[in-house]
């Protein structure tokens, strides 16, 4: 302890340099950062780079010609070119409805929100076999109202809705309750002012409530993107990436090639493809969607 | 000592996994036999061929043969397999169809099989047909092989792609009828459902494992009489069935290699050894002398018009059994053929999914 001299004011000494004590503190952050982000990027890029021990773009040659790998990207973009904008527009009127005055309000969006806490696996095998073209579920409910049996997964015109359909029944809950939470944000006065000046509820909401949760509908957009472009585990259960290729997603074929063909340089050159993928049509929502000036 | 199970679907991605970083874990693991020659190509499998005394040690020679890559014997095999028509007596009796005859010399050909079936479904049977593992190779090769369509592959190691030859699209024309919107076999019911239905009363005629008869008589036993037929052949063409199962493996990482070995023989060549699996696995084993109690035992003991359940597994397995080819591309083989298979009994072109089968091997074939 050092002496103090009345109305000096001693600065406290430190043995450590200043900036030590941050540095402890973002060490667990940044080594988990660095562990479970940096280095596997950079060790995926390597490998992508690697063919028979030497360095070279003989992976990202062989992608190039590979027309399987060129139609998974094809049914991939064309897959998540319908399924996002439809799920948010889903989960919008979702949240819409629900940030009404309803009775039991609270359980109707639980219900929504449930799919969310169901493993993806089991709510997989679930649909699946509520799928199923001679025996399931759907079929049988589509007969009560008259209209004939569909071949659902079996057939390639089908497959990629019906897992689109399984896909969202687990996503547009958890998206949902975002944009309850922006709608329930949009300040009472405005809407009220709005009434009174005689906006209607439609008005109300196109005028007034959709250009202020602009911002989490933009959220939305862009995580149910990249969530649905990493979208994996209906086809791996349920399709195989057939029928004809028809649900062939990226990732499945980033699977097939790393854990069946074992073929861990082509998987992380098509991993390096899908991320600069991504990156691009995030890029281009974020400035479809940034804040006008 | 510490006995880990996995789902056969996942196996190979899980030793994948576990072994392609020098993992000293598991000591011993199950070799599925088509997947050998891969396995030891990427250095998983110790060499074996020291460890047993004499040639063979007394398996059965599709077993061996499975287990054996460019004469090294790279994996102890465990057990054997092959497949039998069961049919459901309650449906037959039904539609007024005679029992099928267990005698190999009297099989059905696979245009008699259809038309009872379909006699069994327009008696009230949910479903005339089905197969086991369908759209598995496995289960497919034995209707290719028959109408010498060959097993797939060919060329030096196995290593090109052959599966477009008028044998191939004969047999795929065939399949693809059994499950066509006239057809006696449901779509869209995946290998894992298909013993369950049967075993449920929905489906007349089963081609299925003969573990699945094991099964339904010492654990699950069934509301219905079970008939047993031999497998069908194509008229005017060899019988053909299929076969191959499991071998056991030692890790060439592992931390004591010698006991590993000694645990893996012990099992595949004794029968107190093959005992220990052979309560929880009702598959023939690979061991010769133990195939004799095997096919002596319920329920293989029980037989009908003069042959039995035993002599016929026996019979198979000497006669018609195939083995799938011996690649280390076969994995890459299996999974392209499989989404192939499923095409085809989703209705898409025989002609055109095989050619760009052909095409998608080849490529991958190339990049091994």
């Amino acid at each position: 302890m050092t002496h103090r001299s009345p109305g000096v004011v001693h600065k406290r000494q430190s043995r450590w340099p200043a900036g030590a004590g941050a540095v402890l503190f973002l060490a667990p952050a940044l080594s988990m950062l660095l562990l479970t982000r940096l280095i596997p990027t950079v060790d995926t890029l390597a490998d992508s780079l690697r063919d028979d021990g030497a360095w070279s773009l003989a992976n990202y040659a062989r992608l190039a010609t590979s027309q399987g790998f060129r139609d998974s990207v094809i049914t991939t973009v064309v897959f998540n070119a319908i399924i996002n904008p439809a799920q948010v527009l889903i989960s919008y009127l979702f949240a819409v409805a629900l940030a009404q005055r309803l009775p039991a309000v609270g359980l109707w969006r639980t219900l929504i929100f449930l799919p969310m806490a169901v493993p993806p696996t089991v709510s997989t095998i679930v649909w699946g076999v509520w799928f199923r073209p001679a025996d399931g579920l759907i079929n049988s409910l589509l007969a009560i109202v008259g209209l004939p049996d569909q071949p659902f997964l079996t057939s390639a015109d089908q497959a990629p809705f019906v897992i689109m359909v399984i896909a969202s029944w687990i996503g547009v809950g958890y998206w949902m309750t975002f944009l309850v939470a922006g709608i329930k944000n949009v300040p009472a006065e405005i809407l009220e002012v709005a009434a009174i000046d005689g906006a209607g509820w439609l008005r109300r909401l196109t005028a007034i409530v959709t250009p202020m949760v602009r911002r989490q509908l933009g959220f939305v957009l862009v995580a149910a993107t990249v969530a649905n472009f990493l979208l994996f585990v209906p086809v791996q259960i349920l399709t195989r990436g057939g029928p004809a290729g028809s649900t062939d997603l990226v990732m499945y074929e980033i699977y097939t090639q790393a854990f069946i063909f074992n073929n861990r340089g082509l998987a992380a050159a098509e991993i390096a493809i899908l991320v600069v993928l991504v990156a691009v049509i995030v890029g281009i929502q974020f400035r479809l969607l940034g804040d006008r000036r | 000592m510490e006995y880990e199970s996995v789902p056969f679907g996942e196996l190979n991605q899980v030793i994948q996994s576990r072994l392609e970083n020098g993992g000293d874990s598991p000591d011993v693991y199950i070799a599925d036999q088509p997947r050998v020659a891969a396995l030891a190509n990427q250095g998983f499998l110790l060499d074996l061929s020291d460890a047993v005394d004499g040639p063979g040690a007394g398996w059965v020679d599709t077993a061996l043969t499975a287990s054996t890559v460019d004469g090294a014997l790279m994996a102890l095999p465990l057990n054997t397999s092959t497949q039998i028509l069961y049919y459901n007596k309650s449906l037959l009796d039904q539609a007024g169809i005679p029992y099928p005859s267990t005698s190999p010399d009297e099989r059905m050909t696979w245009a008699e099989l259809k038309e009872l079936a379909m006699q069994a479904q327009d008696a009230g049977a949910t479903y005339g047909f089905q197969f086991d593992q369908v759209s598995r190779f496995y289960q497919l090769q034995p209707l290719i092989e028959s109408l010498d369509g060959g097993s797939g592959l060919t060329g030096d190691g196995n290593l090109e792609a052959a599966v477009n030859n008028d044998g191939w699209v004969e047999a795929m024309e065939f399949y693809a009828s059994l499950f066509a919107d006239d057809g006696i076999a449901p779509r869209g019911m995946p290998p894992g459902e298909t013993s369950g239905a049967f075993a449920n009363g929905d489906i007349a005629f089963y081609l299925g494992g003969t573990h699945w008869g094991g099964i339904w008589e010492l654990f699950a036993p069934l509301d219905f009489e079970l008939g047993l037929a031999p497998h069908p052949y194509f008229e005017g063409h060899p019988a053909v069935t299929p076969t191959g199962a499991l071998s056991l493996g030692v890790n060439p990482n592992s931390n004591n290699p010698e006991a590993a070995t000694a645990f893996a023989e012990w099992v595949t060549t004794s029968e107190t050894g093959g005992r220990v699996f052979l309560t929880v696995d009702v598959a023939p084993p690979a061991l010769i002398d133990a195939m004799a109690t095997f096919v002596t035992s319920p329920p293989w003991d029980g037989g009908e018009g003069g042959t039995t359940a035993g002599q016929l597994v026996e019979h198979e397995l000497a006669n018609t059994a195939v083995v799938r080819p011996r690649s280390i591309g076969y994995i890459v083989f299996e999974e392209i053929m499989t989404r192939a298979f499923e095409d085809i009994r989703n209705g898409q072109d025989v002609v055109a999914t095989l050619n760009a089968a052909q095409s998608e091997l080849s490529e991958a074939l190339a990049n091994l």
